[in-house]
């Protein structure tokens, strides 16, 4: 009978205790800890430069002697954008690595999936996951500041709009929460600005044959094909729209790098003026005012975190943001921060100006997602990269 | 030492919570929900030795069973739990098709691999019902009017599903149904000659182990409390087939230790971003080439209480 009510009782005692986390968790005299969760691992590990960009920043700003006297030190944590994994790491970092806050998760599964969790125990996640459920409706501790899908697939179709006399759109898309982020939102602006879906086609994940949906979107009539695809399945498609000469002008989603896939064009001819893709930055890539985060990435990243080959990409400094806006809600947050505090701070940020991305970030109590307005990047009549403002608008070297 | 004794392994669990954080308690309740997982897919490709891979199709149809219930009709999760076995056990029915019409080996491979994308195709177009590729946010759970809000809370409902699931699976295995496995698994010819009707005993293992899967969907979709057809891809089949080939074929004992196993290794290395996978694949490798009964096994070795005799004799 002793053993039945010990085990009762420790039962009773299990189920009473509640989980929590208190708010300065991960702040001590010297430090401020941040979880990086990402997928570092699978076939999803071509989004880390995004968890990599914004550790960047942070080691640049150590080196500037941290934000009030504390330095960052950041947990890294792997997710696979797998959910169970995802929720394993995530909850690894705040009960084990008592992290402060998780910064920049690419998946936006395992955002959704993790999200009931922070909202509860009131940890902020600062991220760069396309699904605009993730921030909208608001929840106190969930900022976004970069553009999510609602932005990217609006400015995708606006685009594309934009050229005079195209009402005709086809969807290139994987069947997936990432892609319909994108092409869900394109739909709807193209639905409401009198335009029509004339086709839909799927290529998914590893396809290398991309023939069946080339010729679909040919016979469509269409006049331009929003590619909600991963790199990879880009070009696929690119390649077969090319071989088929098939005329149409292609908007790709955030999940490929411009750059990247230009060069798996050796003769690049076919996408001049053809192939465009949202464009999140206020200047080309590492040059202009995004000079500045170039050095930083090269100084302060290692050789396994920075590119095998080449320059940093778009995803570096798609990233950054993460890490400029906590630092500065840190700075904001006074020399004791609070999770409170801390989230106050970003909803404080009005025309804040990253340096980074297109648009300013403004955020409010009932607005966490920063920024709203983008450009466009693609090759002009003579192959030469070119942002726009919109069709035809391009913007001048020197801005 | 008698067996009977195993059943004071989950007592002895009981107060284990009071000495876990939520991210433990996260871990320890993946690798329970892990345990039918394993013991459905062991009693079809381990018990009935075909080479069925459709595991992942019942997982899913249980879990998305248990989260459209909660979710379309209110219905609280302890409610959903036997719809979400029986869906299981039809899919693992169905699943069973090919393999009455002679299919086996690789084609039974190949044929039922692909039922587990045609139902994985299927959550993400059924948009209405499960959310599509954007997923469902499942409630949370209550049992009799209680919150399982907690992982703790959920502990206890997962402990005392798998020791249901366990014992029902032994009792099964031990009876004339589990030496009917057995011999068909040693020689179908011989098993029907014998006057074993073995097709029925086919669609019996593939339906039970089908439910079995079908309720670690349901304490999948609680614990996890969002559903994506990405849960449900060939990783996943992969991850649960290891279950099997790391805990022990045709082992119930090797379900529990390869669903522990399975879960708990990678985090691990959750620090060491690509490493768990080097070492998960190193793992199967040397199980595959040193144990190739898997780590129960070991067990088997170490005492004979531990060796799992489905048969008389």
């Amino acid at each position: 009978m002793r053993i039945g009510h010990a085990i009762i009782a420790s039962i009773a005692m299990a189920l009473a205790i509640p989980a929590s986390a208190d708010s300065t968790q991960g702040i001590t005299d010297a430090t401020i800890v941040i979880g990086n969760l990402g997928p570092f691992s699978g076939p999803s590990s071509v989004f880390t430069p995004l968890n990599y960009g914004p550790e960047a920043y942070l080691r640049y700003i150590n080196e500037q002697g941290g934000v009030n006297g504390r330095k960052f030190t950041t947990v890294f944590a792997d997710d696979s954008c797998n959910e169970a994994k995802g929720i394993a790491a995530a909850k690894k970092l705040i009960y084990e690595d008592k992290v402060f806050m998780i910064m920049s998760n690419p998946c936006s599964g395992v955002a959704m999936a993790i999200k009931p969790m922070l909202v509860q125990d009131g940890v902020p996640w600062i991220g760069a996951s396309a699904n605009p459920k993730i921030s909208r409706p608001v929840s106190p501790s969930i900022f976004h500041t970069t553009y999510t899908g609602i932005e990217s697939g609006r400015a995708m179709a606006s685009f594309a709009m934009g050229k005079p006399g195209t009402t005709k759109i086809a969807l290139a898309m994987h069947s997936d929460d990432w892609a319909h982020g994108y092409c869900d939102n394109a739909t709807d602006y193209v639905k409401s600005h009198n335009g029509e879906i004339v086709a839909t086609t799927a290529l998914e994940h590893g396809a290398t044959d991309g023939t069946a949906q080339a010729l679909q979107i040919k016979a469509s009539g269409a006049q331009a094909v929003m590619a909600c695809l991963y790199q990879p399945e880009l070009i696929v498609l690119l390649r077969e729209l090319q071989k088929f000469q098939i005329n149409v002008i292609v908007l790709g989603a955030l999940g490929a790098d411009f750059d990247q896939v230009v060069q798996a064009f050796p003769n690049h001819d076919y996408l001049n003026q053809r192939f465009f893709q949202p464009y999140q930055f206020k200047a080309k890539i590492g040059s202009g005012p995004l000079k500045k985060f170039h050095d930083i990435f090269v100084k302060y990243l290692t050789k396994d975190e920075l590119p095998k080959v080449g320059e940093p990409t778009n995803f570096y400094y798609f990233g950054v943001p993460l890490a400029i806006v906590t630092v500065e809600a840190f700075r904001r947050a006074g020399p004791n921060p609070t999770r409170e505090s801390w989230e106050k701070a970003v909803e404080s940020l009005k025309d804040f100006d990253t340096g980074v991305l297109a648009d300013t970030e403004t955020f409010g109590p009932d607005k966490h997602v920063g920024v709203e307005k983008m450009y466009a990047v693609g090759l002009n009549a003579q192959g030469q990269e070119t942002v726009y403002r919109s069709w035809g608008d391009a913007l001048a070297d020197s801005e | 030492m008698s067996r009977r004794l195993f059943w004071l392994l989950p007592l002895a669990l009981l107060p284990v919570p009071l000495l876990l954080n939520p991210y433990q308690q996260y871990v320890l309740n993946t690798a329970l929900l892990y345990v039918p997982v394993g013991i459905g897919f062991n009693l079809v490709v381990g018990n009935l030795g075909l080479l069925a891979f459709s595991n992942v199709a019942y997982f899913g149809l249980g879990a998305y069973t248990s989260g459209v219930m909660m979710v379309q009709l209110g219905m609280p999760w302890w409610l959903t739990v036997i719809p979400a076995a029986l869906v299981g056990g039809i899919g693992g029915a169905i699943a069973s098709i090919p393999a009455l019409r002679g299919v086996r080996l690789f084609y039974l491979a190949i044929m039922t691999l692909a039922f587990g994308e045609l139902m994985r195709w299927t959550y993400i177009r059924w948009e209405a019902l499960t959310g599509g590729s954007m997923g469902m946010a499942v409630p949370t759970a209550t049992l009799f009017g209680w919150a399982l809000d907690t992982d703790r809370r959920r502990f206890y409902a997962f402990l005392a599903l798998v020791v249901l699931l366990v014992a029902i699976t032994d009792r099964l295995l031990r009876s004339r149904f589990g030496r009917a496995f057995l011999a068909i698994k040693d020689n179908e010819i011989a098993a029907a000659a014998m006057g074993i009707p073995t097709d029925r005993y086919i669609v019996l293992a593939f339906a039970w182990g089908g439910a079995v899967v079908g309720v670690g969907g349901a304490m999948f979709a609680i614990s996890v409390g969002h559903l994506t057809p990405v849960s449900f891809d060939l990783t996943e089949l992969i991850r649960q087939f290891a279950i099997i080939m790391v805990g022990g074929l045709a082992s119930l004992t090797g379900a529990i230790i390869g669903a522990v196993i399975v879960t708990v290794a990678p985090q691990v290395f959750i620090s060491f971003p690509g490493f768990d996978e080097l070492v998960f694949g190193l793992l199967i490798v040397l199980v595959i080439l040193f144990l190739p009964r898997g780590l129960a096994s070991l067990l088997a070795r170490v005492h004979p209480a531990f060796v799992e005799r489905y048969y008389r004799g």
